[in-house]
């Protein structure tokens, strides 16, 4: 017995590591969505170069010289910090939560009825308008106010198209989220202005009420977990 | 153990290059894991809900095995009486099936998840789970080495199924606490 075997042993397990991670990698190259893990990611189209940050004439190397009209100059960002709106948007002649955070030319956005209907949303945002995306079809649009005080527009998710109007919502109020990555779990909350929050829990086992968010510490306990939440991000990842 | 005698002097020293081995093993285990951001995506086992149940079962199955190497190991270093013939391929064989049920476990953890320290027991997990794997290669390395003092294989082999319990009471334990007994 002097074939190395541990050595054996070592190799195997390297050989069985490769195996199992070329398959996960191969799930993830494929179109499955990552379900039970993370948010919705977006698909549009991250605008062309990089918007410069600042004035919209900042850019001349990347954007087009001068106006042209099939691409028009990229319009100023909202707000290079986060800031975020909230508001409801108008289902079914009921309101629905909505809430919007934007950093730079990138958003989020969740919109949530407390009890079945949610969605996120990515995407790109810009001085004029939102272009946000979600999981199955889900897609939300806005125009921002001259004065950058609100924003509104329409949102389709849940199988409809609704309007919507947003407000500039000061901190606390705004968009909250959670993710447990080992229970697969996202939960998220808006926050409005006088204080009401709205969420869902979504993780592999269905969708529960979000239990109330602590605003001072940004925790909350989920199904007896304790989970910490953040201001949502949109550059952060899914 | 019965040994032929070893030609070199034994000495700690050889314990050096297989520590060294085993050092980068975890440092490359917790290097990926940070670096790459967790997709979230992982192969899931056939006849589980998730696929973390799965990893909490083969996490125990693991650690089931691992008693299995103690008993084994403590068996042919005599100390539960006359050795039985067996008690070597069952610790060889044990041993190897508890690593290559590991390995799925680490390579879901290090891919879908990453290396995290959201709390204490994430943190602890994290650390401790590459440091099983560096601290396995260490052993596996040393086994072979006729220069090693006596006490270093059982001082390794305790080392690997210590950190082993630890990672599967930070994670398997607690997801069956939280969850309950689930597949």
């Amino acid at each position: 017995m002097k074939r190395p075997t541990p050595l054996i042993t070592l190799l195997a397990g390297l050989v069985l590591g490769g195996a199992v991670l070329g398959i996960d990698m191969a799930q993830s190259s494929g179109n499955a969505e990552p379900a039970p893990y993370g948010a919705p990611e977006a698909t549009v189209a991250a605008p062309p170069g990089t918007p410069a940050p600042g004035p919209a004439s900042g850019s001349p190397g990347t954007a087009s010289p001068g106006p042209d009209p099939a691409r028009p100059t990229p319009p100023a960002v909202i707000s290079e910090k986060p800031v975020s709106f909230a508001g409801n948007a108008t289902v079914k002649g009921g309101p629905v939560p909505l809430a919007v955070t934007v950093v730079g030319n990138r958003a989020i956005a969740y919109l949530c009825d407390g009890t079945s209907l949610e969605s996120w949303f990515r995407g790109s945002a810009s001085g004029t308008g939102l272009d946000l995306k979600g999981k199955n079809g889900a897609v939300l649009t806005g125009v921002v106010a001259a004065d950058g005080k609100s924003i509104s527009g329409k949102v389709t998710a849940g199988g409809g198209t609704y309007p919507y109007k947003i407000v500039v919502a000061k901190p606390p109020s705004g968009l909250y989220r959670a993710t447990e990555t080992t229970r697969g779990a996202v939960t998220g909350w808006i926050v409005q202005a006088d204080g009401r929050q709205t969420g869902l829990s979504t993780g592999p086992d269905g969708s529960k009420p979000a239990p109330p968010l602590d605003l001072a510490n940004l925790t909350a306990t989920v199904g007896g977990t304790p989970v910490t939440a953040e201001p949502a991000d949109p550059n952060a990842a899914p | 153990m019965p040994e032929t005698a070893p030609a070199a002097p034994r000495t700690a020293a050889a314990l050096l290059v297989p520590a060294l081995a085993g050092g980068l093993v975890a440092l490359a285990l917790g290097v990926y894991g940070k670096a790459h951001d967790g997709t979230g995506i992982g192969v899931l086992l056939a006849g589980f809900s998730t696929a973390v149940a799965a990893k909490a079962w083969m996490t125990t199955v693991a650690t089931a095995l691992g008693v299995v190497q103690v008993v084994s190991a403590l068996s042919l270093y005599g100390r539960l009486g006359r050795t039985p013939s067996w008690a070597g391929p069952v610790h060889r064989w044990s041993g190897r099936a508890a690593f290559l049920v590991a390995v799925p476990v680490a390579v879901h953890c290090l891919y879908a998840l990453g290396f995290q320290a959201t709390d204490g027991r994430v943190l602890m997990h994290s650390l401790l789970g590459c440091l099983f794997f560096g601290a396995f290669t260490v052993k596996m390395l040393c086994l072979r080495s006729d220069r090693l003092p006596g006490w270093a294989l059982p001082v390794l082999g305790g080392v690997v199924f210590v950190l082993l319990v630890a990672v599967w009471l930070l994670s398997s334990v607690w997801f069956f606490n939280s969850n309950g007994l689930t597949t």
